[in-house]
């Protein structure tokens, strides 16, 4: 995992691709060059970009369709549009296909670093596992991926061991299934954003307190042994939706 | 026979006498009618005339924009790239000499010049749908002020009372013609002076002053600043003030202008407090 943001440029003109990839490159940022949709769309689901920058008017396929195509194949990865076209309906309408902002060209630069540098690359987990062994196994796992890992053995120290910066939960759900209800309301409670992906190894016989888990709102939950792939994923999604979010309520700023 | 001729006469002279005074009247009144009609006629094709000047000039200028504007749009692209490269030179060069530095900020403020024109040429060509809202105008004044500080050699004075009735306009568009009109006032003063800008409320609507002390209108040119490509400016292609006007109609309000040379420009725009189209 990078510890740096991954940016993908889509533009068919390609100085203005070129110039943009050389200006993120300075400011420490790594991104790739495309300047076709279809091209973009292949390495999307080859590559763990962070975000998509794109133009909208493009021969062959658009950026409204690419927001669109990205929608089944990399639903969560924020696409930020790009155009010359004050007026253009596409702008409206790759709003609509879910394109978290859309810029003007000629490109502030200096608004979009300060957006860029706003969304943290670094990751910060809890791990709350009354076994040892997995807790200390899995935060070797996700600190060689840079994460930053939190363990917690006790259930009622959980909300304690959650600091401002922490970005996800991951709540082990054992046979004494009152506890961890208990704690993921407690959770719910303080921090209302923060996602907790449960995990158990008691999938049938906890099954309605996991269903009771997803009222209260847990992200998703994970059958022990999980394949460590699998758990990525769900922290790869939570991340862009996060950057959403973010890039979401900067646009509204603006 | 001559007795019976000579009275005959004199009956007829006296009818006419007396048909003449009362028909000279009424054809005094029908010529002076008439006179007054072929005035009329002639006033009124005037002012068709003058209208399918104005018409025929308004679809010249709208074709005009048109094409200005899809052109303006391509012209964003290299732009752009231009924008991005000074950026970049920028970045890179950022322990050059002086003159260096000094060239890059002119390529990119030349640039902006540039991006700028081709925005008014687009907000010329377009029509905008309305989004009107209530909007405040002490908070947008001094948001325009905020981002659009005055010079230095400028000293600005802004009493808006906080409380004055909400204007139900589109507020992209007002602040898009306030901020014309507080940066046409900086430009009227390049050797500095005194920008004040106050507003009142009366009869449903609020009145917004914007009162320099630069240079002024020539009473000659005062008819005109609202026209189309009418620029008194060394820059600029004479859109600005009308676009403004357009908006402000748009919005159901009003844009004047009173100037004297040497003393400087009062602008006022009136906008309506409520949603009642006036």
């Amino acid at each position: 995992m990078r510890n740096t943001l991954y940016i993908l440029i889509v533009d068919d003109d390609q100085r203005m691709a070129k110039t943009l990839k050389d200006i993120f490159n300075i400011k420490g940022y790594e991104a790739e060059v495309t300047h076709s949709g279809h091209d973009a769309l292949k390495m999307v689901v080859k590559d763990d970009f962070d975000l998509v920058l794109t133009d909208i008017k493009m021969p062959r396929m658009n950026g409204v369709e690419l927001c669109r195509k990205m929608r089944e194949s990399r639903p969560h990865i924020p696409i930020l549009l790009m155009t010359a076209y004050s007026t253009d309906i596409l702008v409206k309408e790759g709003l609509e296909e879910g394109a978290v902002i859309a810029l003007h060209k000629p490109l502030d630069l200096e608004s979009l670093l300060d957006l860029f540098s706003s969304l943290r690359k670094e990751r910060s987990v809890v791990i709350a596992d009354n076994d040892y062994e997995f807790c200390s196994t899995l935060g070797n796992i996700l600190r060689t991926r840079d994460f930053a890992v939190t363990h917690v053995t006790d259930p009622q120290s959980v909300t304690e061991s959650i600091k401002s910066d922490s970005h996800v939960v991951l709540l082990d759900m054992n046979l004494d299934v009152t506890s961890s209800l208990m704690v993921l309301e407690r959770i719910r409670e303080r921090y209302f954003h923060l996602p907790v992906i449960l995990m158990t190894a008691h999938q049938d016989e906890i099954k309605e307190s996991i269903d009771a888990a997803f009222k209260i709102g847990a992200y998703t939950c994970l059958y022990k042994p999980f394949h460590i792939k699998e758990l990525f994923q769900f922290l790869t999604e939570i991340r862009h939706k996060e950057m959403k979010r973010v890039l979401k309520e900067a646009a509204m700023r603006r | 026979m001559s007795k019976h001729k000579s009275f005959f006469s004199l009956i007829l002279f006296t009818a006419t006498a007396f048909l003449m005074r009362i028909t000279n009247p009424m054809i005094r009144r029908l010529e002076a009618r008439s006179k007054y009609l072929e005035e009329i006629v002639e006033e009124r094709t005037e002012k068709l005339l003058e209208t399918q000047e104005q018409l025929i000039r308004k679809e010249k200028l709208a074709v005009l924009g048109q094409l200005a504007g899809g052109v303006g749009h391509e012209l964003r692209n290299p732009l752009g790239v231009m924008s991005n490269a000074v950026y970049y030179l920028k970045m890179i060069l950022s322990d050059a000499d002086e003159k260096t530095k000094e060239y890059l900020d002119i390529l990119s403020s030349e640039v902006q010049n540039a991006n700028q024109i081709i925005s008014d040429l687009l907000d010329f060509s377009r029509v905008n749908s309305l989004e009107r809202e209530k909007t405040v105008v002490h908070d947008l004044v001094f948001s325009i002020l905020s981002r659009q500080p005055a010079p230095e050699n400028v000293d600005l004075s802004a009493t808006i009372p906080p409380d004055l009735p909400a204007v139900f306009v589109d507020s992209r568009q007002i602040r898009q013609v306030l901020l014309n009109l507080i940066t046409n006032a900086y430009d009227a003063m390049p050797e500095g002076g005194k920008l004040s800008i106050g507003a009142h409320s009366k009869n449903g609507q609020v009145d917004i002053f914007i009162v320099d002390t630069g240079s002024g209108i020539p009473k000659k040119d005062l008819e005109r600043i609202f026209e189309p490509l009418f620029t008194t400016k060394a820059r600029g292609i004479g859109l600005g003030l009308s676009v403004s006007k357009n908006l402000i109609e748009a919005n159901n309000g009003k844009i004047a202008v009173e100037s004297k040379q040497g003393k400087g420009s009062v602008f006022t725009v009136v906008l309506p407090t409520s949603e009642v189209v006036s």
